[in-house]
């Protein structure tokens, strides 16, 4: 099961978490980061970096997960690779 | 204080040349006295005058130490016994290594940690993250965007220091573990032994991904950086000496959990410079292998340890803050050799 970027993201989108995927997860939907589950290897490493503990671990799943999981499944699809943070371009 | 008398390094080479040398020293109290307190003299130049000179001879010295560990024996050597004096002054050039890595370590980065196992691995994560090893501009704008063929073979010339005998640092870490610990280390190490397949054990697709990037034997010791040797340093301490064993789980676990995102940015380089595509799989291969190692190595070994005894958490912190720091410090000599500006910490 893949990570997701919850709700949390909307207020922040910092994208510091961008800089560590090792495979380019991570897509820019025009108001929060989402994870593209077909990339994601659910390594782990994006959870810590974010400021706002938006990046919710499979582990973690609760009933209100299903919505961020579509979310970032469907925004996924339809929002461009982001490669680099802000503060790195 | 100066360096006085016998010349440590120049002694260490020269007793390396005849080994059957060491037995008559062994007996010889006096000699023992001198080199003993050479060591002394040399750690105390090196780290407390901050002599670059003197920390690269004992660097040099430590490194001849580590390499007689790693190395297969040699027939010519079954007699010589160098632990007598070897130990002396491995203890004492140690010591101060170390002493040097574990001092200013903020107290609440090795303390104020949580005691449940997996809320210690998040705490663990996050300090890694903050740490400015964790993007290191080396990797994120120099390797990614910036680096000439010539610049990644001088990158993997210092990687040689960790990367090949990785393999061996699993072997000695496993012994004596509890069988939950030495498993996931086991599997680990099965995975560097290519799990079996004789093409696909890692120090040997390393030893081609060298090749393939140009590199001769000849190109080691003469272009070695000092922070390289030192990571490689501390990394053959933390695995020879079984009283490090909770030292080392947080400085390799550490290593594995950095690899991933440090690896993308090494095939980036690889690509750009139209690279053999053998180095460009190698890193591949990592990417995905040390995700499941460091994500292994904290589920199963930091959680169990960290459960049994919270003062093991400090251990693991400290491990953990030596890698990111050696690290760090490894990254920016690397980055100001090659011109890149890309560095955190100066």
């Amino acid at each position: 099961m893949p990570y997701v970027v919850g709700k949390e993201c909307l207020s922040c989108k910092s994208t510091v978490c961008v800089d560590v995927c090792p495979v380019d997860a991570f897509r820019d939907a025009d108001y929060q980061l989402v994870i593209c589950p077909d990339t994601c290897i659910e390594c782990g490493v994006c959870e810590p970096e974010c400021p706002v503990d938006a990046i919710i671990n499979p582990e973690e799943y609760t009933g209100e997960s299903r919505d961020v999981i579509t979310l970032n499944s469907e925004l996924s699809k339809t929002s461009p690779v982001i490669f680099k943070s802000v503060t790195a371009q | 204080m100066k360096v006085e008398g016998l010349n440590l390094l120049e002694w260490f080479v020269a007793m390396e040349r005849n080994p059957d040398e060491w037995n008559f020293v062994n007996e010889d109290f006096d000699i023992r006295r001198n080199v003993n307190q050479s060591a002394r003299l040399l750690a105390h130049e090196a780290y407390v005058n901050n002599n670059q000179a003197a920390l690269a001879k004992l660097h040099e010295c430590l490194a001849i130490i580590y390499r007689n560990e790693f190395e297969c024996t040699r027939v010519e050597q079954v007699n010589a016994d160098r632990r007598p004096i070897v130990s002396d002054i491995q203890s004492v050039l140690e010591g101060a290594m170390l002493q040097y890595e574990m001092q200013g370590l903020p107290e609440a980065d090795i303390s104020g940690f949580p005691v449940n196992g997996k809320e210690y691995v998040k705490w663990l994560k996050k300090l890694v993250s903050k740490s400015p090893s964790s993007v290191h501009p080396f990797y994120t704008r120099f390797l990614s965007e910036e680096a000439t063929a010539a610049d990644v073979k001088y990158y993997l010339i210092q990687e040689t220091n960790l990367d090949p005998k990785f393999d061996d640092i699993l072997a000695f870490m496993q012994i004596g573990l509890p069988v939950g610990q030495k498993l996931e280390l086991a599997k680990n190490y099965f995975d560097e032994m290519g799990n079996g397949v004789e093409a696909d054990v890692h120090s040997k697709m390393f030893a081609q991904t060298l090749k393939a990037a140009g590199v001769e034997d000849s190109d080691m010791s003469s272009a070695m950086l000092l922070q390289s040797i030192v990571s490689g340093n501390v990394s053959s301490c933390f695995a020879l000496s079984r009283r490090h064993y909770f030292k080392a789980v947080g400085y390799f676990g550490v290593t594995e959990y950095l690899a991933p995102r440090r690896f993308k940015h090494v095939i980036k380089a690889w690509e750009r410079n139209n690279m053999p595509a053998h180095g460009i799989e190698y890193h591949k291969l990592h990417v995905y292998i040390d995700t499941e190692h460091a994500n292994g190595w904290f589920n199963n070994v930091v959680v169990p340890l960290v459960e049994q005894d919270p003062r093991i958490g400090r251990e693991i912190a400290l491990g953990a803050l030596i890698r990111i720091n050696s690290s760090a410090r490894y990254l920016d000599e690397l980055s100001d050799r090659l011109g890149s500006n890309a560095t955190t910490t100066a």
